[in-house]
């Protein structure tokens, strides 16, 4: 029977929300809430150990989160790490991915997590031989298919079976390629032909050769910030105390715009953070932990920030999704735009 | 994903955020850490005359890297 480790967050280890987020990585001898789902799947292997850590504690600590689960690793035998599945939340997804890169480099074992395909987290994976992402749901709705996707690839992996490509195996493609003799004879002569058909009929077809589009923006020439007109946005959830837009805790499609004019500071209680991802306690008692304006005004006032644009663009980058970021983003630079903005402080969760 | 957008048009941002290694991955340019993600602008433990000039000093050195000459993507701590 083969071991298995199992990494879970603050909230899947049952240790609480957000609250919990800064808990400090914990090894449970055996299994808690979703480790129990994937021990009693797998075939070939048990959860022996579930290390549970605080996803705020993982993003903000890394470094000492890491070297803390080697240390509770001291001494056990494994064969496994499985992660997640993370679904849509970011933290959770680049928490499993720094553990997967870690626990592959430090003990070489294969790593197993899972999240959605727009999980920042995704990119973060070192992308190594025995290293995969598992195809997931983007919420936890979708856990039982999560782990069974999850189960399966483990199992073949721990009997030492041949993994085949991504497609087949239900995991994020990684950029290896290898020869394969395909079960039923098709040549790639056929393939092509085949795929030559559809297009002339119009119908969907699925190259074999994606080419990535990830486009890199040119890097902008210094600027100087007294001669800049500047304007703050920012994903952290600050809004106004009655929320007036009603910006959603996650999956935003809208932003807030404020009139900050005349204003040098925004005060507790006429604000409050609406962001369903953090511990909004502080931005409430202290807004401007999250929109720093008493700071932008004294540059403005001292002449390093040449024009504070007054409107303070808000929303929840919480979950959003790639389509509606881009729409937003696109909102809000007409509105920039109009004022001749040249320059964004852009403040993230 | 913003970011980027807001780039696309033109306008010059620095990002504040911090998860810096997923501001890196989505495309920002010039990244500035912030100190954690709960309280981006300033240390959460720290007293409110100290959170005031922890902002100031982090809005500052927004300034001096929308003013400094990068290469490639960068991530300033």
């Amino acid at each position: 029977m083969k071991k298995v480790i199992m990494y879970l967050n603050q909230f899947y280890g049952g240790v609480g929300g957000e609250e919990k987020a800064d808990y400090e990585p914990e090894l449970v001898e055996g299994t808690v809430g979703p480790s129990i789902a994937l021990s009693e799947m797998l075939e070939e292997g048990k959860v022996i150990y579930t290390i549970i850590c605080g996803d705020g504690y993982m993003a903000s600590h890394t470094e000492a989160a890491l070297d803390k689960i080697g240390e509770l690793l001291e001494g056990v035998e494994f064969d496994l790490l499985a992660a997640g599945p993370a679904f849509m939340s970011g933290r959770y997804g680049v928490s499993c991915a720094e553990v997967c890169n870690y626990i592959h480099k430090r003990y070489q074992k294969p790593t197993v997590t899972c999240m959605y395909e727009e999980n920042p987290g995704r990119e973060l994976c070192q992308q190594d031989k025995d290293m995969y992402i598992v195809k997931g749901h983007n919420n936890g709705a979708g856990m039982r298919k999560d782990l069974k996707q999850m189960t399966n690839l483990s199992d073949k992996l721990m009997k030492g079976e041949e993994i085949l490509w991504a497609e087949k195996e239900g995991y994020f493609p990684r950029g290896f390629r290898w020869q394969i003799v395909l079960p039923e004879e098709r040549t790639s002569a056929k393939r092509a032909v085949d795929m030559l058909k559809k297009k002339i009929a119009g119908e969907d077809y699925h190259t074999e050769l994606p080419i990535s589009v990830e486009e890199k923006i040119p890097i902008a020439p210094p600027r100087d910030g007294a001669k800049s007109r500047v304007a703050f946005v920012s994903t952290g959830g600050l809004v106004p105390i009655d929320n007036p837009d009603h910006i959603p805790s996650a999956s935003s499609t809208r932003f807030g715009r404020y009139d900050l004019s005349g204003q040098t500071v925004l005060k507790p209680g006429e604000w409050k953070s609406v962001h369903g991802g953090y511990d909004q306690s502080y931005a409430n008692e202290e807004p401007m932990l999250a929109m720093p304006l008493d700071a932008l005004r004294r540059l403005e006032k001292e002449g390093k920030i040449g024009y504070l644009h007054p409107w303070f663009y808000t929303t929840t980058g919480n979950q959003t999704n790639r389509v509606n970021s881009v729409r937003m983003a696109k909102e809000i630079v007409e509105y920039l735009k109009a004022d001749n903005v040249d320059v964004v402080i852009f403040g993230s969760a | 994903m913003m970011v980027k957008e807001i780039e696309r048009a033109g306008i010059d941002v620095v990002h504040v955020a911090n998860m810096t290694a997923v501001s890196k991955s989505i495309g920002a340019n010039r990244i500035l850490k912030a100190y954690s993600i709960p309280a981006a602008m300033a240390d959460l433990n720290a007293t409110p005359a100290i959170q005031r000039q922890q902002r100031y000093n982090l809005m500052s050195r927004a300034l001096e890297i929308l003013n400094t000459d990068i290469k490639e993507q960068t991530v300033f701590e």
